[in-house]
């Protein structure tokens, strides 16, 4: 077992707690209404007794509020955390148990949830730099608390399949776990925990849907693939041709394996592979062994991965000088074909919330 | 809807093809020529004076000019110590200064770089306000574009709910293309 990274400690909402906005109100109701009334009538000095008794109030109440984490450890007894598990790098479909303690053990625990959270950052650059997240709890997993004197518990669960853990330059996909816990006096305290979620294992029984388009033609240039799907397993083999009319000398012509983001956020690329091509030929076979140490595909509702093989003939820099003057740059002619890499020849998406077991 | 579907992502909308703002190609030309290639995109947030800028880039590199970028940002609003003094020294006659968001350069900063850049061949900024150099173009968005914008990226005629809501999404967002795509995209990934 090893214990997991918190991300934020002790993460305190008072002002949920029930108790304390009730405490709030008394103290208004004694210090401020009952002796604004009293005042009306003479029967208070409202200047000596009040004000002073008032302000000293305030002043505690300032400090409570400005040392809030470390009063409340100490005064309202909030117990500090440590969670446990098999591994930080959690495969979809692994069964995991989670094992929880206090390292201060108090009497104070009514209840105790774990989430699941997935945050989405996608960065978008293309005017002012903004960052858009996207927060979501996938699984909740309850624990059930009897008696009073808790301090340590386990709970297992079966982590779901969803967008697995992923960063490229301006997309993030991050996991927590995130312990919630109900303390006496409605006061609830949370933890968040780092984790890593990771694609299922590769099933070599899944066969790949039999209605697939394998080829991909557009304005000249076309890629056909000798596999029968574009659904692939990491590792898989691809093979095909692809063929492109010449049009002038000097232009290259590339396939690319490649991976790329869409979505809320800048597009980020990867070329896996590149493979070059004699221009004059017209046509060329080609052999890529898809890499397993990539990103697989995925959908998210901020961030996508996804795969291609892309044919692209690029304009040669002489071509570029001989355009006329004030017209556009000449563009790299290109197709796609889409591919789906993943362990089970799906995207991976956020399945509907599992039923999770305390 | 996941992000690959959803019409209004970032690579949709850099797939959009580039509308002039009421005026032509050749006009922009002649224009920039009597400006002695000293001029400014005027407009407010959102309105595409960077998209016009990279236009004018895929225009203006190599033919006649060497183009150089520079862009700031509300998160970036002056350069590194030293980077300025370095790259004005740099300039030669063939050069071309496509410079985004000038106006975030302090009124010092910028009558230095205005001074300086004249050894380059060109300056085009884009600019919030006017008067930083003469206007080559004001850029503003109309519902129409927004409209012809949306059906593009749909792929379709836009649906009879959806006329109103584009009207309400530019006043609401005065203008600003990135907002109003930006709510787009949300209210699409809950379809």
């Amino acid at each position: 077992m090893i214990e997991l990274k918190p991300v934020d400690i002790n993460k305190y909402s008072p002002f949920s707690s029930p108790a304390i906005s009730l405490f709030v109100v008394v103290l208004f109701v004694m210090f401020i209404l009952c002796p604004s009334l009293l005042c009306v009538g003479d029967y208070f000095d409202f200047n000596d007794s009040f004000l002073s008794s008032f302000l000293c109030v305030a002043m505690i109440l300032m400090f409570v509020a400005f040392t809030r984490g470390w009063w409340l450890n100490k005064f309202l007894s909030v117990p500090e955390w440590r969670v446990m598990t098999q591994s930080e790098n959690w495969v979809m479909g692994q069964a995991i148990q989670l094992q929880w303690d206090t390292i201060e053990p108090k009497k104070q625990i009514q209840s105790l949830q774990f989430d699941l959270k997935k945050y989405e950052a996608a960065e978008d650059t293309s005017s002012s730099t903004t960052t858009y997240r996207n927060i979501a709890k996938i699984a909740e997993i309850v624990t059930d608390i009897q008696g009073d004197e808790i301090r340590t518990g386990t709970c297992s669960f079966t982590v779901p399949v969803a967008p697995p853990t992923f960063s490229s330059q301006h997309n993030n996909v991050e996991w927590t776990i995130m312990m919630t816990c109900q303390l006496k006096w409605g006061l609830t305290t949370s933890c968040e925990y780092e984790v890593t979620l990771l694609p299922p294992l590769i099933d070599q029984t899944i066969r790949p849907p039999n209605a697939d388009k394998v080829l991909a033609n557009e304005g000249g240039l076309m890629i056909s693939l000798a596999n029968d799907s574009v659904h692939c397993l990491p590792g898989e083999e691809l093979r095909g041709q692809v063929s492109w009319p010449s049009e002038r000398e000097d232009d290259e012509v590339e396939l690319r394996l490649l991976w790329y983001t869409e979505g809320r956020g800048d597009k980020d690329t990867t070329v896996v592979e590149r493979l070059t091509f004699n221009l004059s030929a017209g046509q060329g076979r080609f052999e890529l062994r898809l890499p397993t140490d990539e990103p697989c595909s995925f959908s998210a509702e901020y961030i996508s991965v996804v795969w291609a093989l892309e044919l692209a003939v690029i304009p040669s820099e002489a071509a570029q000088k001989q355009r006329g003057v004030f017209q556009r740059k000449l563009k790299t002619k290109r197709t796609q074909l889409k591919l789906i890499v993943s362990p089970t020849r799906q995207p991976l998406v956020q399945q509907p919330e599992a039923d999770n077991v305390g | 809807m996941w992000a690959e579907d959803n019409p209004f992502n970032q690579t949709s909308l850099e797939r959009l093809p580039y509308t002039l703002p009421g005026t032509t190609w050749s006009a922009i030309r002649q224009r920039l020529e009597a400006l002695d290639y000293r001029a400014a995109i005027v407009g407010p947030y959102g309105s595409g004076k960077s998209r016009l800028l990279s236009e004018l880039d895929c225009r203006l590199a190599d033919n006649p000019f060497t183009v150089k970028r520079l862009r700031l940002s509300n998160e970036r609003r002056a350069f590194p110590s030293g980077f300025l003094h370095g790259f004005l020294k740099s300039l030669t006659p063939s050069d071309l200064i496509l410079f985004d968001e000038a106006n975030q350069l302090n009124r010092f900063s910028w009558l230095y770089f205005n001074w300086y850049s004249q050894r380059a061949g060109g300056l085009i900024i884009t600019s919030h306000r006017a008067g930083l150099l003469p206007t080559l173009t004001t850029c503003a968005v109309s519902l129409a574009l927004l409209t012809d914008l949306v059906t593009d990226l749909l792929g379709h005629e836009l649906p009879p709910d959806l006329k109103p809501m584009l009207a309400h999404l530019l006043r609401q967002h005065r203008g600003n293309l990135h907002l109003i795509f930006g709510e787009l995209y949300e209210q699409y990934i809950l379809k």
